[in-house]
């Protein structure tokens, strides 16, 4: 092992006296985090500034229903910070707020929508909408629409049942206005489709910690990749520069000149990626987390799993040459695949799917849940499909170059 | 008792090229041996075979009493391995690297630092040893080379053809100190197609050509072999016409003649009295010549005596 760590801390030396490759590995990465967090900050929501919909709120019912969308749904726990309502008199004074800016959408709720949803006649809230705030008129819409359908049908169930009720004398006409409205109140699944509507209204930007932090995974990740790349080509120079031969020709087993190689993959692309943490942390404010289990285990699941691609791709070049070329384009790639370009959600299901497929996704899953305040238990996929994935292409990787390194 | 012993070892790569074709050797603990030959004659491939790091078709080599097929790691203990490439990390410095390669060849770490020291001092390079190597000389990189080969105290230092690309006053460096490690005790497989490197360090020489051995033994028992013949060396000023080597050796007492990059050798029993009627072919020929020198057999002329070619062919 003494060896094999001595190989290992060789080839960190010797990349670190590649002066050009060394800072462009170290500073390209927290160059493009800031290029790509400043550029496209506008379709992330940061920390800082929370997703909030003012609301232009018009009640021309004064009734139950009214009460209820107002108080229980818009007011109610779950998008009470996310909905600040302003009350206004009239349909008029509310489109003028919305125009002016003072309010992104405005709800009418009409008069006598509270009779009407629970009579025969139809009814609607009546959405308006600022055209500069489409997402957030869009998240208005969603919950109004969610809000009607759930009690007309409710309504209409209510009333079928009291309608039988008392055509069978069981119930007299004034026990069935209270039971009605007893009943209509409990919108236990409006509750969930207003939490759904609200997650899928939020996005891009709700469910994400910014496009600083965003980008310091994803670059960060994709780097780990360029240094372990940079570091796999290693295997192929000393085979150039024939001091792999004198390694075989020193006592020592050539599997422990492998182990010493592989490990300097995997510790450059160790270092590579504590530095863009430490760096994106202190220099642009970035959260990993509070859970510091969790961020050292993320971290060192994706070095190992990303250091053993980089192991794997090295024993399938040729030469360098292929190494320069072919290494930076996988990188490329499985972060594009990942989303670590620009945010795939709201895209297409498959394209959600397809992006599993690449190793980075996983690493962005994990470290994103810990930006947003998951803890170590929340990450436990991600970790073992880094891990499952890096020890399968180590352990390929490491029995295609040993094939190699005998017939060297 | 023999050092090194090699019987019948053969290589013999996909394709059924021969490169060493059953050769049999031994070498003696303390000597300098030269395995002389042109390129491509398999001494590279004797090397590496020696060195564990090919393995022979046929045929097994004991080094220190240790089989280079049955028990490599013995024999990596017993060897140090200067190649005929710089073999050494070029962004690092000379310490840095014999720190590196010190580590692999298992030089206890209370002793590298002065195993270190003494090395760049035998080597010369104690006063740059903090450059990194990329700005060294070339005749500088063979010395870290060198050096590195020494690092494991080996009882046998096998250098291939150790001083290609370097200019005639680090060669002669490397000479030297090779001759004053030699002086101490340590043996050495020299590999060369350099005539006078052998002729300089290594007391027995073994003549390779297209993988086999074809003379061995002292350089004396070597000489022999070509007899009392002398050696001709013409430069040519213009460019000879094809037949020339027929009309050369046709003169009574040429025993053979070689043309090579301007130059013709010829060998005869006299070399003063062919030579009128070997000038008189090449005037007749209208062959300008430039100089001509007559000296005794050496290395290079038993090789021509033996092949009929030129140990730089």
């Amino acid at each position: 092992m003494r060896k094999a760590l001595a190989i290992a801390w060789k080839d960190i030396l010797v990349l670190s006296r590649d002066f050009v490759s060394f800072i462009l590995l170290l500073a390209m990465p927290l160059l493009l985090i800031l290029v790509l967090g400043t550029a496209f900050g506008g379709m992330f929501v940061s920390n800082a500034a929370p997703f909030q919909i003012t609301l232009a709120f018009v009640d021309q019912d004064n009734g139950e229903m009214a009460r209820l969308l107002r108080d229980e749904v818009l007011q109610g726990p779950d998008l009470k910070e996310m909905i600040r309502l302003r009350a206004f008199a009239s349909p008029d004074e509310a489109r003028q707020a919305v125009r002016a800016g003072n309010a992104e959408a405005a709800l009418i709720v009409p008069s006598g929508f509270s009779r009407a949803v629970m009579g025969e006649s139809e009814s609607g809230l009546e959405v308006l909408a600022n055209p500069d705030s489409t997402i957030k008129a869009g998240v208005i819409r969603s919950i109004a629409e969610a809000f009607t359908t759930e009690v007309m049908a409710r309504g209409a169930m209510v009333r079928l049942t009291l309608t039988e009720l008392l055509s069978r004398n069981l119930i007299q006409p004034q026990e069935a206005t209270a039971t009605a409205a007893r009943w209509v109140p409990e919108l236990q699944s409006l509750q969930s489709q207003i939490k759904i509507q609200r997650e899928q209204a939020v996005t891009p930007g709700a469910q994400l910690p910014g496009a600083m932090a965003y980008y310091s995974i994803s670059m960060g990740v994709m780097y780990v990749l360029f240094a372990a790349n940079t570091a796999g080509g290693s295997i192929l120079t000393e085979r150039r520069t024939r001091t792999l031969l004198r390694l075989f020709s020193a006592p020592l087993e050539r599997r422990t000149v492998l182990v010493g190689k592989l490990l300097g993959v995997f510790l450059l692309a160790l270092i590579q990626f504590l530095l863009v943490v430490a760096f994106t942390a202190l220099a642009y404010r970035v959260s990993w987390g509070s859970s510091i289990p969790g961020l050292a285990l993320m971290i060192l699941a994706t070095v190992f799993c990303l250091a053993g691609l980089s192991a794997l791709l090295a024993s399938l070049y040729r030469s360098e040459s292929q190494a320069a070329a072919i290494g930076p384009a996988v990188a490329l790639l499985l972060t594009f695949l990942a989303g670590g370009m620009w945010v795939f959600t709201g895209g297409p299901q498959w394209l959600d799917i397809l992006s599993h497929a690449s190793p980075v996704r996983w690493s962005i899953d994990g470290f994103l849940t810990l930006m947003l305040g998951g803890g170590l238990a929340q990450i436990l996929l991600p970790i073992g499909v880094l891990l499952g994935l890096g020890a399968v292409f180590f352990g390929i990787g490491f029995l295609r170059i040993r094939k190699s390194y005998d017939v060297a | 008792m023999s050092l090194v012993r090699i019987e019948k070892l053969s290589k013999t790569f996909e394709g059924g090229r021969k490169a060493v074709d059953e050769v049999s050797l031994s070498i003696e603990e303390g000597e300098a041996f030269g395995l002389l030959g042109p390129n491509g004659a398999g001494k590279t491939t004797m090397v590496l075979m020696l060195s564990c790091l090919l393995r022979p078709t046929r045929g097994d080599a004991w080094v220190d009493g240790a089989s280079v097929v049955q028990d490599s790691l013995r024999v990596r203990r017993a060897i140090g391995v200067v190649p005929q490439e710089i073999a050494l990390y070029p962004t690092l410095s000379a310490r840095e690297n014999l720190e590196f390669w010190s580590v692999m060849y298992d030089v206890p770490s209370r002793q590298r630092k002065n195993r270190i020291q003494e090395l760049l001092v035998v080597v010369g390079l104690a006063d740059r040893q903090n450059e990194r190597i990329d700005r060294y000389s070339g005749g500088m990189k063979r010395r870290v080379n060198i050096a590195v080969g020494l690092l494991g105290q080996p009882k046998l230092l096998i250098l291939d053809e150790p001083t290609v690309g370097v200019d005639p006053q680090s060669r002669n460096s490397i000479l030297e100190t090779l001759k004053e490690l030699n002086g101490q005790g340590l043996t050495l497989l020299y590999t060369s197609h350099y005539m006078e490197e052998v002729e300089f360090l290594c007391p027995r020489v073994a003549i390779m050509d297209q993988g086999r051995v074809i003379a061995h033994g002292s350089q004396e028992e070597l000489r022999l072999l070509v007899g009392e013949q002398d050696v001709i060396t013409i430069q040519l000023g213009s460019v000879p016409p094809d037949d020339i080597l027929d009309k050369v050796h046709a003169v009574e007492g040429v025993s053979a003649v070689h043309h090579s990059e301007g130059e013709l050798t010829v060998l005869s029993n006299s070399g003063r009295r062919v030579l009128p009627a070997v000038l008189d072919k090449l005037f007749d020929a209208e062959v300008k010549v430039r100089s001509v020198a007559v000296r005794e057999p050496n290395l290079e002329s038993v090789f021509l005596h033996l092949t009929g070619k030129e140990l730089r062919d």
